[in-house]
């Protein structure tokens, strides 16, 4: 029996994420375990991303694919999240002419926003269309004031980014980061805490007690794309069973 | 009569120049690229500008390696077209840049890794080239050593240039097929341009058929490539198969017309018909969805699979073209050209 059953998941992810940020950066490695046949495509998880890192129209950093299968009446419907995989081999990196897309040593693939030129190569490497580019547009553009939604200020990669003309993010390549600002505050990522399915997890692959390592170890897990072999670091339980 | 043509560039300058003001104040709001399709009219100008540089200086550079009399008419006419092509390629893809303003990153923090980063300096090296190669054959001092070794780094040039669309997995780019295309479909865009100078400035005969024969073995070179293509995955589009009917074989059945005219205003028009199909090949990559559904999983404006570029977009290129036209004008009085 799982250990995720006895204690509510969100609980014992935060357990686990203090623990983790005890250890040095280089000793983790995050990664996330999405449980297909928990997600109800609630789309919660997109708009707590949308919000939380305050994404502009055209910006978006976790999808959710609503895939039907099957012929009358032997129907299904299955909802996949789609994010940025964060690959040990990410071709987002190699791409990435000024070297504006790392991956840390805890496995995040990060983007420097002072950095990036907005050349959109990683957006046509990324075989998972996980990338974005902000092209400067606004919800309320052409309306009589900016709402307070959109001009408050986002925290990514833990500095402070107020969305303004000629400013960074505009014009640059964006991506789900882990909530890294979240995460190294003892937080986790805003997509975990508002999935209503519990159907998202994430924590130190590293730390055999974690819950991710535990559903890693327990599940037969698959990851998209792995043909490719990027080795990403967002792996799926049930996905064999979805015709993607 | 012979104000005509400084008339309609000072037009495209002056139209394309507000456009190009537009944009550098507002910002890429203005233009109809999206997160799905996010390389457009300008990234398949730049690859067609870079392109006719490229196929025009290999061709006549080839034709002093060979000692081939009609090609070496025409060198100064070449050279001068691959001059000016760079430059405003390179000013396309600036222009394209989400933060123009950093560009400079590029020689900073440059990644090896990273096929654009070393574009920058390869073109670099090449226009050092075309300026060394216009100098020799000024002087006339252009040897056939030089002349191949040159030949062969243009080759390179565009080869190179096709990896940055070919190495990463994600699109349909990623081919053998593709930098093969990439590089015949560049040099049939010097040929053509070639072509068309040789007739309208040289006004040989010679070099016009000369270039009218490597013309037609090039089209049916991309006509066997571009069905290979097809059929290999990258499907046959609307725009693909407007451009193998009209910028392929109707273009290769005009050049077989033993007309001087008929074949230089084909010229023209082959030269142009291979920024459609760089087009073509650039955009409908992009438009195949990464997973079945991905389009509708989050629908809003600028991530929709679908892209016609936007007035300013098309303002812009009629800015880059004219200015390419302006700067072999003024070059082209300015310079001691032969055959004018």
């Amino acid at each position: 029996m799982l250990t995720e059953t006895k204690k509510d998941v969100l609980l014992r992810m935060q357990e686990d994420l203090k623990r983790a940020l005890n250890k040095p950066r280089e000793k983790r490695k995050w990664v996330m375990v999405i449980d297909l046949r928990k997600c109800i495509g609630c789309y919660a998880c997109t708009i707590a991303c949308k919000a939380e890192n305050v994404l502009p129209p055209g910006v978006v950093y976790r999808r959710v694919l609503d895939i039907e299968s099957g012929k009358y009446p032997n129907v299904k419907r299955d909802f996949v999240p789609v994010l940025c995989n964060h690959c040990e081999k990410a071709p987002c990196v190699k791409v990435c002419p000024v070297k504006a897309t790392t991956i840390r040593e805890d496995g995040i693939v990060d983007i420097d926003y002072e950095v990036c030129i907005g050349c959109r190569a990683c957006l046509t490497a990324c075989p998972y269309g996980a990338r974005t580019s902000d092209f400067g547009q606004f919800y309320t553009l052409n309306t009589p004031k900016f709402q307070d939604y959109e001009t408050r200020p986002s925290f990514e990669y833990k500095k402070r980014w107020l969305r303004k003309k000629g400013k960074s993010p505009i014009g640059n390549a964006r991506k789900c980061h882990f909530c890294i600002h979240r995460i190294e505050s003892g937080l986790l990522p805003a997509c975990v805490i508002t999935c209503i399915g519990r159907a998202t997890y994430f924590g130190d692959k590293e730390d055999s007690k974690s819950l991710v390592a535990e559903l890693l170890s327990k599940h037969k897990v698959k990851r998209l794309k792995e043909e490719l072999k990027l080795e990403p670091r967002v792996y799926y339980i049930g996905l064999e069973e979805v015709q993607l | 009569m012979n104000y005509i043509l400084p008339i309609l560039l000072a037009t495209g300058l002056v139209i394309g120049g507000k456009s190009v003001y537009q944009y550098l104040t507002i910002g890429h709001s203005l233009l109809n690229l999206s997160s799905a399709v996010p390389w457009g009219l300008w990234v398949s100008v730049y690859t067609w500008l870079i392109g006719i540089s490229a196929g025009s200086y290999f061709v006549v550079i080839l034709g002093n390696a060979t000692n081939n009399k009609q090609l070496k008419k025409i060198t100064d006419i070449g050279l001068l077209l691959s001059l000016v092509t760079l430059p405003v390629g390179l000013l396309s893809i600036l222009l394209d840049l989400g933060r123009i303003e950093r560009f400079y990153e590029l020689f900073l923090r440059t990644n090896p890794s990273s096929v654009m980063a070393l574009m920058i300096f390869v073109y670099g090296v090449y226009f050092v080239v075309i300026l060394i190669t216009l100098l020799l054959n000024f002087m006339k001092k252009l040897s056939r050593t030089f002349s191949w070794i040159t030949a062969i780094f243009a080759l390179s040039v565009i080869v190179i240039e096709s990896m940055l669309f070919a190495l990463p997995p994600a699109k349909h780019w990623h081919t053998i097929i593709f930098p093969l295309h990439f590089l015949i479909t560049s040099i049939i865009s010097g040929v053509a341009f070639l072509l068309f100078l040789a007739g309208v400035i040289s006004k040989d005969e010679n070099s016009v058929n000369s270039l009218s024969k490597i013309a037609i073995l090039l089209l049916v070179v991309i006509f066997v490539v571009e069905i290979i293509d097809g059929v290999s995955g990258g499907g046959f589009s609307q725009l693909k198969v407007m451009y193998l009917l009209i910028g392929n074989i109707a273009a290769i059945l005009l050049f077989l017309i033993d007309a001087k005219q008929i074949r230089i205003v084909s010229g023209l028009l082959v030269g142009f018909s291979i920024l459609a199909t760089k087009y073509n090949s650039l955009v409908s990559a992009q438009l195949q969805q990464p997973f079945k559904g991905f389009e509708q999983s989050f629908i809003e404006p600028g991530l929709n699979f679908q892209y016609i570029p936007s007035t300013t977009e098309w303002l812009v290129v009629i800015f880059l073209v004219s200015l390419t036209i302006t700067a072999f004008y003024v070059l082209y009085k300015i310079l001691p050209v032969k055959g004018g």
